[in-house]
């Protein structure tokens, strides 16, 4: 049952963070800053945050706690920092951009909230893979 | 600092568990057994000690460093 919550939720964050990385890339492409509609990032990370919820619901606590072990909080915890300085490598590399007039600044505000998300997502999903 | 030696996977074999049953009784994930297992991931003294219950041995019959 553990297995299950686990594949549920690396697939969903996985995609949440897809999602994230080809909203900011469609931004970038057509300049503009809602080349979809705005919600849809939120809303499929709403979506992903509810079907974690009740898959983990459905397996029980027990399953629950094994999915969410120390191997777990390992994967996480190394997601998180480097998320965190990938981030601020972001926030450098689109403000150099936009000061040199590649990107916008509102285009670049989009793009740097975009892939501050997907980089802790995806690389959650990396790793929770390569531990497998 | 000396390499930790693992022999996880040949206790559980001995008592005739797979993965998935030691993972039950230590309640953990199978990923975490396959991954302590294989020696990329060093579990806490906490779940070492709950391996070694499970297993009915000592922590030492699981894990022991490296001789230099």
């Amino acid at each position: 049952m553990s297995e299950r919550i686990s594949t549920v939720r690396s697939a969903l964050l996985g995609l949440t963070g897809l999602a994230c990385v080809l909203y900011a890339l469609g931004v970038l492409v057509t300049g503009q800053v809602d080349p979809v509609p705005w919600y849809v990032p939120g809303a499929l990370g709403l979506f992903s945050a509810l079907a974690i919820t009740v898959t983990a619901l459905l397996s029980g606590r027990r399953a629950t706690e094994a999915a969410t072990d120390e191997l777990y909080r390992l994967v996480r915890d190394r997601a998180e920092r480097q998320a965190y300085w990938l981030s601020m490598a972001l926030f450098v590399g689109v403000a150099v951009a936009a000061r040199a007039g590649l990107v916008g600044w509102e285009q670049g505000f989009v793009v740097l909230g975009c892939l501050m998300g997907a980089s802790f997502l995806l690389l959650f999903v990396w790793h929770d893979l390569r531990m497998r | 600092m000396a390499g930790l030696v693992v022999h996880l996977e040949a206790r559980r074999r001995a008592a005739g568990m797979t993965q998935a049953d030691l993972a039950e009784a230590a309640g953990v994930s199978r990923k975490t057994i396959n991954t302590v297992e294989n020696g990329v991931f060093v579990p806490s003294t906490v779940l070492a000690l709950r391996l070694a219950q499970v297993l009915g041995c000592s922590v030492h019959d699981l894990f022991e460093l490296e001789r230099e």
